[in-house]
């Protein structure tokens, strides 16, 4: 069993060099070819951006850690049921708005709906939680009402898409039970020597408090070794994309509407940009792409990305993670086509 | 020992991140990568770090003295050293070009209403008077300018209508940028516009009419007066007007210390 653990590590080693191999040779065979930006200068562009996701990133998700953490040891699945409405529908809407009152970016969010779920909160409404905070919430709506200021509309037409498809897709994945949504997580010893952070538990509330600020700590320091390798390889996988794959590859196919709106959804998982600078990259894309493929891009972007996917992969299972996704993509094209359709005109 | 090995390496892991952001934060490169306004979470990041450093220093001490059994993953730790590898090995500065291939594009400034380009009917004769227009272009001289921060307006520039800037004679500072949608005498005068990190990054630029002879390099620094007219012109098969910087001069130019525009710094 041992060998066969070493086996699969050392496969996903090689397999991880293979893959940023892989992205190199692309970006210098493609990429580079294209721009006058020599080797050198391209490998410390790819640095520049990585590190900036990373320094960027890196406060939030240890911000959702400790949040995660605190929860954690502090709430009780007691708690948790009693603040939620008891309808199913007015759970998923509660949810979905609670970043109006507790704005949280979407490297900080996985974190905290893990420890939610962890903690007994039914999937649906920690999924729509998880996929609406970053979009509605007052920073990221204002920062699109900046960025679109000859659309006015742009900005209650993101939120109000945010929020359906994040109901929505809670509702669709919401049937999941915790067990085969959360990873198996590693066994600690929390600081009162006993097993106590079990699902049911009450968080040692028995215990002193200097125990619970060090179980704090100690789930934060566990969480981040997690999450945060994660993090690096997605911002890895993201930095190299945004560098040396050429976006003109993807811009260039995109001329009707529907092929339009994949490939503006394609580019917002593929650049893994925060929820508050999504929406002037964006803008950009205007004099290429239809209003709804925009809405595309704003829509996606902070709901799944290169990074959010890595994330997600460590603190949820495979199979929930791709079906999860699936059901994103398909849910948010459905909005921008049906936004299309509906109101066509007020894109110009 | 092997498990406390592992806790040692996790320490060592800690203490070099906070090295790092430490080190960016005092020297100010750290604007480099990210937006002032997210520098206060960077030192909120610092402070976690410290405080999970110190941690971990207590937990290593109880583990030797407890010989407490933990599993760590060994993987996960590896994937930490590369960012600071990276670091190490090619760090970028104030000289790392930016206009990469991948960069979005914004002529103008769309922030502010009222300042966006203006889209016109597609009006072939009105495209060919133009053309025919006379719209002198700038030239290229010999000396050299220093980047005056007292003197770069590039910001406000961007927050004003076309209309509001037609005719008035403007000095901008900012690197060459061109692409394959331009006119064959135009080039983008052009800085790189933030909201949150060097990762969201954009080009935004005012269009200078030059000699389409002259050695104006990509990604070098320039600073150019001339006086603002607008043209219309297909961007992506679509005619916008465009305000642009004609009848000038063009000095090549020192690169400033801090090359990114913030917005909503």
């Amino acid at each position: 069993m041992q060998s066969l653990s070493s086996n699969r590590k050392i496969s996903k080693v090689i397999g991880f060099l293979l893959l940023t191999a892989s992205i190199f040779w692309i970006g210098f065979r493609f990429g580079m070819q294209t721009s006058s930006v020599g080797l050198l200068d391209g490998i410390r562009g790819f640095t520049l951006i990585l590190l900036s996701i990373l320094l960027e990133a890196l406060p939030f998700v240890l911000l959702g850690i400790i949040v995660s953490s605190v929860i954690q040891v502090f709430i009780t699945e007691e708690m948790i049921l009693k603040i939620m409405p008891r309808n199913h529908f007015l759970r998923l809407m509660f949810a979905s708005l609670v970043g109006l009152i507790f704005p949280v970016c979407e490297c900080a969010i996985i974190p905290i709906t893990r420890g939610l779920i962890k903690k007994g909160m039914p999937i649906g409404p920690a999924i729509a939680f998880m996929l609406a905070t970053p979009i509605v919430n007052p920073i990221v709506l204002l920062s699109t009402y900046n960025a679109f200021p000859t659309m006015p509309l742009m900005m209650p037409l993101r939120a109000a898409c945010g929020l359906i498809g994040a109901v929505a897709i809670g509702a669709l994945v919401g049937r999941a039970k915790s067990n085969d949504v959360l990873k198996e997580s590693i066994t600690t010893v929390c600081s009162c020597g006993e097993h106590c952070h079990n699902e049911n538990s009450s968080g040692c509330q028995s215990k002193r408090k200097r125990d619970l600020f060090l179980d704090v700590l100690h789930h934060t320091s566990t969480e981040l070794q997690g999450v945060g390798a994660y993090l690096i390889f997605g911002a890895i996988i993201a930095a190299g994309v945004q560098s040396f794959v050429p976006a003109k590859f993807l811009t260039g196919i995109g001329s009707g509407e529907i092929t339009s709106i994949l490939v503006m959804m394609g580019l917002a998982y593929l650049l893994s940009l925060c929820s508050e600078a999504d929406a002037f990259v964006a803008n950009t894309f205007l004099y290429q792409f239809s209003g709804a493929s925009v809405l595309a891009f704003l829509i996606v972007g902070p709901m799944i990305d290169i990074k959010n996917t890595f994330m997600m992969l460590g603190s949820f299972k495979k199979r929930f993670t791709a079906r999860l996704i699936i059901t994103i993509l398909v849910v948010c094209f459905a909005l921008a086509l049906a936004s299309s359709l509906l109101i066509g005109g007020f894109y110009g | 020992m092997a498990n406390c090995g592992m806790k040692i390496l996790w320490l060592v892991i800690l203490l070099a991140l906070t090295v790092v952001l430490l080190t960016l934060l005092l020297s100010g490169d750290i604007i480099l990568y990210l937006a002032p306004r997210m520098v206060p979470m960077v030192w909120f990041g610092l402070a976690v770090l410290v405080v999970l450093c110190v941690y971990q220093g207590h937990e290593i001490f109880r583990c030797f003295r407890e010989k407490t059994q933990t599993l760590l993953p060994s993987l996960r730790l590896i994937l930490f050293c590369f960012p600071i590898l990276m670091m190490l090995t090619a760090m970028p500065d104030t000289n790392t070009p930016g206009s990469m291939s991948n960069q979005n594009v914004r002529l103008l400034s769309q922030v502010n209403s009222g300042s966006e380009t203006i889209k016109i009917e597609e009006d072939s004769a009105a495209l060919e008077t133009n053309k025919a227009s006379v719209y002198l272009p700038c030239i290229l001289m010999d000396e050299r300018a220093v980047f005056d921060p007292q003197a770069d307006m590039f910001a406000s520039y961007l927050l004003e209508t076309a209309e509001a800037l037609q005719d008035n004679t403007i000095t901008l500072y900012g690197f060459v940028y061109r692409d394959d949608s331009f006119e064959e005498d135009m080039v983008l005068v052009s800085r790189q516009m933030i909201t949150c990190c060097a990762a969201d990054a954009a080009i935004v630029g005012f269009h200078v009419q030059v000699n389409p002879d002259i050695d104006l390099q990509l990604n070098e620094w320039i600073r150019v007066t001339g006086t603002i007219k607008t043209k219309n012109m297909l961007y992506y098969g679509t005619p916008y007007t465009f305000p642009v910087l004609t009848n000038g001069i063009i000095l090549p130019c020192n690169a400033p210390t801090t090359e990114y525009l913030f917005i909503n710094p």
